[in-house]
């Protein structure tokens, strides 16, 4: 047994899933500490079943309840992490020192980075940003009865990949459950070729957004908005025309100072290695989840597996991210799909079935259970993780 | 305003995908800057001629090299 007074001190800035994670993971060999900004713990893909279903049941859970005895938590700011003299400053002025330090504070959501983004959430909210900004999005499709509904990728980088063909699926479903989907056009504009960025993925998707008739804008990023003339205008160039629109917001890194500037990059996100999440040379020092620029994608899924890759180099075992997503995604109807990659392999061709929505929904009723109690959930994902890589699935599905 | 030549390393990433990271670099760009892609990702060569064509910037050079994919674009068609 190590004795507390022996016990290294670990500082995690950010008690979302990758900082519970991996307080929970690390308690019995560290001397932990959570600082996070808020009592709470958000479980942010509820807003899309807030959006579109208005179910707040899972939204969220007070941080204390989800983390293992001996954590201990600080409920306050994080102004500055100076990685160089191994100091945290918090809103107070007040510092603390650490032997090791994870940051995975996640993202800053910013309307203003699209112009017109703010007035256009004010009128119909968005799904990326809070809980009544997802509301607003329920207003609108509850009470929508013809015209043209868009959602419109401003941002690439933007939390839980999936989320704007989810978003367009789920909105397709209520028009459809009102009787009122005949006498609505839907369009899902994006950034990218096609509807979704990895071709592979794309073939499931496609037929399925197709047999719903949803229109799919390729090549449009929105960039500026006309509220007035329900307009949007992309990087790319060209217009759309709404009577009702979800811009998804810019995303930038954590607002937090951190020493030294190379930390972190022109929009705030920290760089960190993807393969061990160490922010450059700092062997004590870690980024992890929507934070870090080690994130391929920005999904809770990620900051899972990263913490458990941290919690394992910090006691020295040479334990890698895969890059793995596994991302459990809703089409309505009750059809679920989950998109599996890693840094090895494209998105496997998982198909769509009521299966994967029963998985989907179990995981998020288990989500809170996962957090608390890594110890009975580590050896199930072990299985689960190992049985579902995507070189697996890809001799399953072709 | 100066023109500037950024080099945008995509390698490694299938999904989202290169397309995305050159997305982001195009927001900040402008024209007469040169955005010098960095894939992997096989589809890449396909992707970027259809982003060519829709958005009408330059493509100066695709090839592909031993571990990687290089695209090298001179931004001209900015709004």
């Amino acid at each position: 047994m190590i004795n507390m007074a022996e016990k290294k001190k670990f500082l995690i800035v950010g008690g979302g899933a990758g900082g519970a994670i991996l307080a929970n993971s690390l308690v019995k060999d560290f001397d932990v500490t959570v600082i996070n900004d808020s009592p709470y713990h958000y479980y942010w893909p509820q807003l899309l079943q807030i959006a579109f279903r208005n179910d707040y049941s899972n939204l969220y859970r007070s941080l204390s309840s989800l983390l293992v005895k001996g954590v201990n938590l600080v409920i306050d700011r994080v102004k500055k992490v100076d990685l160089q003299d191994r100091i945290v400053t918090l809103s107070n002025n007040k510092t603390m020192n650490y032997d090791y330090v994870a940051i995975a504070p996640g993202v800053t959501i910013e309307h203003k980075g699209i112009d017109g983004n703010e007035k256009l959430v004010e009128q119909y909210g968005d799904f990326h940003s809070t809980p009544q900004n997802a509301s607003k999005v329920f207003d609108v499709v509850s009470n929508m009865k013809k015209g043209t509904f868009v959602i419109a990728v401003g941002d690439p980088y933007h939390r839980c990949p999936p989320s704007p063909y989810e978003g367009i699926l789920l909105a397709d479903e209520v028009f459809r459950l009102r009787g009122v989907r005949n006498d609505i056009n839907m369009i899902l504009a994006v950034p990218y070729p096609r509807a979704y960025p990895a071709e592979t993925f794309n073939e499931v998707l496609e037929p399925i957004l197709k047999e719903r008739g949803i229109n799919v804008m390729t090549f449009f990023t929105a960039d500026k908005i006309d509220t007035e003339n329900k307009k949007i205008t992309s990087l790319e160039g060209e217009e759309l025309s709404y009577d009702a629109a979800i811009v998804v917001p810019v995303h930038k890194g954590p607002k937090i100072e951190i020493k030294p500037d190379d930390a972190i990059n022109q929009d705030g996100f920290i760089n960190a290695d993807k393969f061990t999440n160490q922010i450059l040379k700092y062997d004590d020092a870690f980024a992890i989840g929507d934070a870090s620029t080690s994130a391929n994608a920005k999904t809770g899924v990620t900051a899972h597996l990263q913490a458990k890759v941290v919690s394992k180099r910090v006691l020295g075992l040479d334990a890698r991210n895969t890059g793995r997503t596994n991302c459990p995604t809703e089409l309505g109807f009750e059809k679920g799909t989950f998109v599996i990659s890693d840094y090895n392999h494209p998105a496997a061709k998982v198909p769509a079935n009521t299966i994967n929505f029963i998985m989907k929904r179990l995981f998020a009723d288990a989500y809170w259970d996962i957090i608390r109690h890594p110890e009975f959930w580590d050896p199930i994902f072990d299985v689960y993780f190992e049985n579902t890589q995507p070189e697996v699935l890809w001799k399953l599905f072709r | 305003m100066s023109e500037a030549k950024k080099v945008v390393d995509a390698r490694g990433l299938s999904c989202p995908g290169p397309i995305t990271n050159l997305t982001k670099a195009y927001r900040d760009a402008k024209n007469g800057d040169v955005l010098e892609i960095w894939a992997t990702d096989p589809g890449f060569k396909s992707d970027i001629k259809a982003w060519i064509e829709r958005t009408k910037n330059e493509l100066v050079e695709l090839r592909e090299e031993k571990d990687k994919i290089i695209a090298i674009i001179k931004i001209t068609a900015k709004k």
